[in-house]
């Protein structure tokens, strides 16, 4: 284990775009009701604490770049919506130097989930309705098209998409649901569940997950996402992260040791997609 | 009529003594060392940096041979080299450990190996050669891990990806009860590599004030007596309350603070009405015994980017 470990490092370092810092944004909501179409029954009470406890740990001596922190009725779907498709992602999470995007939030779950099940996560611009805030993720998303992709533009470049909030990663629909999202974005992390087993509004998942990839701790993505993101999870919910590549061996060199500021350089298109999951 | 300053000072401190004597549940207590908001690096001595090699070392023994990296904030102190991360903090004696070669392994674990019976004796053998021995520590689930890889355009459209891991790590995961007391927001979690030294953990186990325990009982009879009620805030038409329970709370391992309190833990479910667009929340809440909401875990703010730096959308954007 220990080779193959250090051949992994070896491989990583070798092809790695090493950054001392990396370029993050984030977005909560815990207010939904002051958006049209929701109600006060639809808040959640905790979820930018967790990115104020991400943002506290990950970024404790100010190393890294937060780009926009936006809370509530600030939070758009176009955000995260490609730019080809209408959306405004160019300028938002997936802007041409953009590391890593946090969403802190609602998901949605079904009770359960089929592989034709539609992954979401529900923002909250206030005008527009509750329908329209529910972001279908393969619908929507296409994330990290850099120069050369062409089928999307080329004018994305995020690396990874951390979502904390209620199954946006159902195991049985990665495949079909998430593949098409990877157009270049190296990693996305989230969770599996349903209805009765449920990511838990919490203070200290997303904290302790900072904490792992901080600066002193420093541990891979994977690492981070494995061990510390069943905290606060109901029994029966799986953390989740994926990863592409244009080989078997890239996918997995990603999924497993890419850390914020050590990453394997873009290289379109992937054909492979490899994925890990713990569950509580 | 006036009395003598001495004698009202004796009324005022035999009064408050009485408050205290009869107060039946001991209040929160801050015991944090360092505010969130001071949290700074720091240099470490070569004496506690010593320390610090020397117990990582008799703790996880595969850390021998390497120089780390060493850091520390407040609390919390560091080390890592690319094949581990090692975390400690001293004022709860909590600690958090990651060998990076944890669950890599292309081979499925050995079946017969990590059977509940023969596991868990070689986990608490492994936690006790590491001098790690946390007092009510109680085996709840294991967390196992598996991990795939796949060519899409291959997959045929009956493809369960749930399906399709190889088991590579199987992660116990130990809940708390002192006296029949649950410790809520203690967590410990241990896996170990092939070799059966320790390859993940994290133990957050703070001592539990005893009066602490006392309180606990308090409340938790108050809650089987139905004394104790569920707050107003909770009291709503969409919200469902799953359980209660009554503990002692405590704040995360990541908490740059640490605050205690017995408390009553509120687990409820909030679902919305709307048949096309659900949402739930799920969570719990923690209530002192009047009622008051009792919140462990606080960071610092970070500030949200204000409005008018909302890049605008174009025409044709959504």
């Amino acid at each position: 284990m220990k080779t193959v470990f250090a051949v992994a490092i070896l491989i990583l370092m070798a092809g790695s775009n090493c950054a001392l810092a990396t370029n993050y944004s984030m977005g909560c909501v815990e207010k939904y009701s002051g958006a049209t179409g929701f109600t006060t029954a639809d808040d959640v009470s905790l979820t930018c604490d967790a990115t104020d406890g991400f943002s506290f740990w990950f970024n404790l001596f100010g190393g890294h770049r937060l780009r926009f922190y936006w809370h509530d009725t600030l939070v758009w779907p176009s955000d995260y919506t490609e730019d080809s498709f209408g959306g405004n992602d160019v300028n938002e999470i997936d802007w041409s130097s953009a590391d890593l995007n946090v969403f802190s939030g609602h998901g949605s779950c079904q009770n359960p989930p089929t592989a034709s099940s539609p992954d979401f996560i529900v923002t909250a611009k206030n005008g527009i309705g509750r329908g329209p805030n529910f972001v279908n993720i393969n619908a929507s998303l296409r994330l990290g098209e850099f120069p050369g992709s062409g089928v999307f533009g080329s004018n994305g470049n995020l690396n990874t998409l951390m979502i904390n909030a209620s199954c946006p990663m159902d195991l049985v629909s990665l495949t079909t649901q998430w593949w098409p999202v990877f157009q270049g974005l190296h990693l996305a992390m989230g969770h599996s569940g349903d209805v009765n087993h449920d990511n838990l509004d919490s203070a200290q998942k997303l904290p302790t997950v900072g904490l792992y990839l901080g600066p002193f701790f420093g541990s891979s993505y994977r690492t981070a996402w494995m061990s510390a993101g069943l905290i606060d999870v109901q029994s029966g919910v799986c953390a989740v992260i994926t990863a592409t590549g244009r080989t078997e061996a890239e996918a997995e060199l990603r999924r497993d040791f890419e850390t914020p500021t050590n990453r394997i350089p873009d290289a379109l298109p992937p054909t492979w997609i490899a994925w890990r999951w713990v569950c509580s | 009529m006036t009395l003598p300053s001495e004698i009202r000072q004796a009324i005022r401190l035999v009064c408050c003594a009485a408050a205290l004597c009869l107060a039946p549940v001991a209040q929160a207590q801050d015991t944090a060392a360092e505010p969130a908001a001071t949290l700074k690096q720091r240099d470490i001595s070569g004496e506690e940096q010593g320390d610090l090699s020397k117990r990582i070392r008799e703790r996880f023994p595969q850390t021998s041979g390497k120089e780390a990296k060493v850091s520390a904030a407040g609390p919390f102190r560091f080390a890592a080299t690319e094949q581990w991360h090692y975390m400690d903090r001293s004022d709860t004696e909590s600690v958090a450990f990651e060998d990076s070669g944890y669950g890599i392994g292309k081979q499925p674990l050995d079946a017969a190996a990590i059977q509940q019976d023969s596991l868990l004796p070689h986990l608490e053998a492994a936690m006790l050669k590491a001098g790690l021995n946390p007092e009510g520590k109680r085996f709840l689930r294991f967390q196992d891990e598996f991990s795939a890889s796949a060519e899409p355009r291959l997959l045929p459209p009956t493809f369960d990806p749930s399906k399709a891991g190889t088991h590579v790590a199987r992660t116990a995961f130990y809940e708390r009860m002192v006296e029949g007391v649950p410790v809520f927001g203690s967590e410990l979690i241990v896996g170990l590599l092939p070799d059966g030294s320790i390859g993940r953990l994290r133990m957050h186990w703070p001592k539990v004030d005893p009066q602490f325990i006392d309180s606990a009982r308090v409340l938790q009879k108050m809650v089987q007596s139905d004394r104790w009620k569920v707050p107003p805030s909770l009291h709503r038409k969409e919200t469902e309350i799953l359980e209660v329970s009554a503990g002692v709370g405590h704040s995360g391992i990541a908490t740059p603070g640490f605050k205690m309190a017995p408390v009553v833990r509120v687990l409820y479910r909030t679902q919305s009405r709307d048949r096309k667009y659900p949402l739930q929340t799920t969570g719990y809440k923690y209530f002192e015994e009047r009622g008051q909401e009792v919140r462990f875990d606080s960071f610092p703010r970070v500030s949200a980017t204000p409005a008018a730096r909302k890049p605008k959308l174009s025409k044709a954007a959504k």
